[in-house]
């Protein structure tokens, strides 16, 4: 039932106005990354960012910009460790964002630490993935915010 | 002794010293008035023998500025000329002992007389020693009857004495003041004066332990009993004592001892007591509760299957629409023996809070089915959740949903149109490793008086149900749910005014789904690479991605890789010769992974290491599969470190051995 929702939810008219986008900074992780959100049948436009500042740019500029006028929607996957301007930066400027808020975070993780983790919950991020990433984990990480997003009618 | 003479003749002085040295006296001589004074100024001397003239003074004149100086005056003997009988008289007058004339016998005399003043004045002496000893004693029993009283009215004690004979008896002040009164408002006072205060149901008490005492079957006699205080009021009372006296016919003459008020201590024990029965009671009473419930819950379930197959039958209009009526009833029934079950468990103390992993979308899913089962009047259903909330969190999810369920039945129940919203949000202000997150849920009912507010979350108080009779409720689901929420630190409120809806809200915290299995492996002298042979590694896995990432994962640790896509295919491909390590995915299409790690096993006994893995799994799974015969464990997305961690431990040998 739960799977059933979240898949209607990929194919439904509202999703397919979201633009992913993704900031990650090596090239093997968003070739996997980009992989598997094909692989999960995912249609939507994907915008891939090489650092934190690239992000930041357009998030601040171009979807700030396209949120505000015609209510377009995204989802953000942000690596942590990126040259630059890291993801947690990135995370902390959408959340403090009065436009930016709404939109959904999944944090890239290579690591367990439960400090970092932590903190990108404190921050208001979603959920968060550890690379490299599992395509059955990440299936199922979408599935979740799928539902999530149903709910929360961004 | 010591002995002054004092004389201006020497001769007569000597022989006067001869005649009267003795054992034990000592003489000295003094020749003028002046070194007589010197003298005794300075030795004090016992006794003087006096020659009334001297060449400086006469006696009087000596005994007279003595006591003139405040010197006090030695015993003393005069001799006088003879014929100086006037001189005799005045110095007896003055305290002379004794008056010697000076002729031919006074050397004889003179040693009797000395000797018999010696006496007295030792006599005296022993008289005073005597008086002064006894002062000393009189002081001492006074302070012995002061320590005494002390001590009793420290210990705030009573006392009395019964003389049997007489039936006389003697209190202390204190005695008289624990019953209200002074000690002179009840004399005389005898037995009768204590008797007459006791209880009557206390009497018999008394006269048994006094019975038992004179029969000398107890050392003491003991009771604790109640008295009449002048006020009116029954006190407590510990009397003490025992028989200090026996007559000749061996009968109590004489009783005496102590008596405190025990009422304080009474009351306590009395409050103990009660406090006990009370707890009993209301243990009694949960006990009762929740074996009845258990009781009625059993027959119940029983009605609603058969409700549930007579539905099915083929009934009229009308008797279908008494089965809804009785289904309807029934779960409202088991409804309310549920909460009555948790809330004596709450009481109890039993129940318990499990914190799990969940999906916050899970809770609107679940409260929306509910609505859609229970709802049939034109209301519509909303909920929605803050976009800062993590998609997952850790909590209770069944106690949570038990709130939410009461919040929206209850919205359901008491509106007859609008709209009920259901939002989650996140409550930013907690900084801490706790998140926390208030649900709401709003209606557009009849809404509640403020002065019902605090009202409607106690047990059993259905401020509806006192409006009007039209509105039913179990009156323990709002009790309950603030039960539930206080034991998970949060809290529970409502704002509402009457014909405006109510919002009723509770904040709990909950904890970020953070990996709490981590797996510690010591990173300093541990390479993350593999150091033993090379060892070739069978991955049975169906995904290609993950196929992808594993091969990717273990030939930069240092293994070789081989795939198989399913379990039938590893079977196909697997020698023991071939690979030293089997990885194999749980779930494939074709075979799976515990059918083709269970043939391997069975075709080449011994084999091993033949290691499951898994995503999705919960805690218990490694112990689950391992128990199937897998050899280890590990959960995906698989953990170089894990991994590592596992070969070494299997292929220790080939470590050691380089």
């Amino acid at each position: 039932m739960r799977e059933n929702i979240a898949i209607n939810f990929f194919n439904m008219e509202s999703f397919k106005k979201i633009d992913i986008l993704i900031a990650e900074d090596d090239d093997g992780h968003a070739e996997l990354i980009l992989e598997a959100l094909e692989e999960t049948g995912i249609k939507n436009p994907i915008h891939r960012f090489k650092d934190g500042e690239e992000a930041w740019e357009f998030l601040s500029g171009t979807a700030k910009i396209e949120m505000e006028t015609n209510g377009q929607g995204y989802l953000l996957l942000l690596d942590i460790n990126m040259p630059r301007m890291d993801g947690v930066e990135v995370l902390k400027r959408v959340k403090q964002n009065q436009t930016l808020k709404t939109v959904p975070v999944i944090m890239l993780t290579t690591t367990d630490d439960p400090r970092e983790v932590d903190q990108c919950y404190k921050l208001g991020c979603n959920v968060y993935i550890n690379k490299p990433v599992d395509f059955d984990k990440f299936t199922d990480t979408l599935k979740k915010l799928g539902l999530f997003m149903q709910i929360v009618k961004i | 002794m010591l002995i002054l003479i004092v004389e201006d003749d020497q001769g007569i002085a000597f022989l006067l010293a001869e005649s009267i040295e003795a054992k034990g006296r000592e003489v000295h001589l003094a020749h003028s008035g002046e070194s007589a004074m010197e003298f005794i100024v300075k030795q004090q001397p016992d006794l003087l023998i006096l020659d009334f003239s001297l060449p400086d003074m006469n006696a009087t004149g000596l005994i007279a500025r003595l006591n003139e100086k405040g010197i006090s005056v030695p015993r003393f003997i005069v001799s006088t000329g003879r014929g100086d009988e006037t001189i005799a008289v005045e110095m007896m007058k003055m305290g002379a002992y004794d008056y010697l004339v000076k002729d031919a016998g006074l050397i004889s005399r003179m040693p009797g007389v000395v000797s018999r003043a010696l006496a007295d004045i030792n006599r005296e002496r022993e008289l005073n020693e005597a008086i002064e000893a006894r002062k000393l004693s009189d002081q001492k029993l006074i302070e012995e009857q002061s320590r005494l009283a002390n001590i009793i009215m420290a210990t705030n004690a009573g006392t009395w004495e019964w003389d049997l004979k007489t039936n006389k008896a003697i209190f202390n002040e204190r005695w008289a003041q624990m019953l209200g009164y002074t000690l002179s408002e009840l004399e005389p006072t005898t037995y009768k004066t204590w008797e007459r205060t006791i209880h009557p149901e206390d009497q018999q008490i008394i006269s048994r332990q006094l019975e038992d005492h004179f029969a000398r079957k107890t050392d003491n006699f003991e009771v604790e009993v109640r008295v009449k205080h002048k006020n009116g009021n029954w006190i407590w009372v510990q009397s003490r004592g025992c028989v200090l006296n026996y007559d000749k016919q061996e009968k109590p003459a004489l009783m005496a001892g102590t008596m405190i008020d025990i009422t304080h201590q009474k009351q306590k024990e009395q409050l103990e007591k009660e406090y006990q029965v009370a707890k009993e009671a209301l243990s009694f009473k949960q006990n009762f509760l929740a074996s009845m419930s258990h009781e009625i819950r059993t027959p119940l379930t029983g009605i609603l299957g058969m409700i549930e197959l007579m539905k099915k039958t083929a009934l009229d209009h009308t008797q279908q629409d008494y089965m809804i009526t009785l289904k309807n009833a029934s779960e409202n029934l088991r409804e309310i023996i549920d909460q009555v079950l948790d809330y004596s468990d709450i009481e109890a103390g039993k129940l318990k809070i499990k914190p799990a992993k969940v999906e916050l979308s899970c809770f609107i899913v679940k409260a929306r089915e509910l609505f859609e089962k229970v709802c049939n009047k034109p209301i519509e259903f909303e909920a929605s959740v803050d976009p800062q909330l993590p998609v997952e969190v850790i909590t209770d999810f069944k106690r949570i949903m038990q709130i939410i369920n009461t919040l929206v039945t209850n919205a359901i129940r008491y509106s007859e149109k609008g709209k009920i919203s259901l939002s989650l949000k996140r409550d930013m202000a907690s900084d801490d490793h706790k998140l926390k997150i208030k649900v709401e849920v709003k209606d557009q009912g009849m809404g509640i008086h403020p002065d019902k507010h605090d009202q409607i979350f106690s047990p059993f108080s259905d401020v509806h149900h006192i409006d009007t009779s039209y509105y039913e409720g179990t009156g323990l689901g709002l009790a309950l749910c603030k039960e539930l929420v206080n034991m998970q630190g949060g809290e529970i409120g409502v704002d509402s005014q009457p014909d405006e809806g109510s919002t009723f809200w509770f904040t709990f915290t909950a904890t970020y789904p953070v990996n709490n299995v981590k797996e510690t492996i010591p990173n300093d002298d541990q390479q993350e690479i593999w150091s033993g042979r090379e060892l070739r590694v069978l991955v049975v896995e169906d995904k290609l991605i993950t196929q992808k990432v594993v091969k990717l994962q273990l030939n930069e640790l240092g293994f070789e890789v081989d795939l198989a896509i399913n379990g039938k295919v590893a079977l196909e491909k697997f020698s023991p010769e071939a690979y030293d390590l089997v990885l194999m995915d749980i779930q494939m299409p074709v075979m799976d992974g515990i059918t083709a790690m269970k043939e391997i096993k069975k075709n080449f006994p011994g084999y091993r290491p033949v290691i499951g893995f898994s995503a999705n799994s919960f805690e218990g799974d490694r112990e689950k599969y391992m128990s199937m015969g897998f050899d280890e464990f590990l959960n995906k997305p698989m953990h170089v470190k894990s991994f590592l961690k596992v070969v070494r431990e299997f292929f220790k040998q080939d470590l050691q051995s380089q």
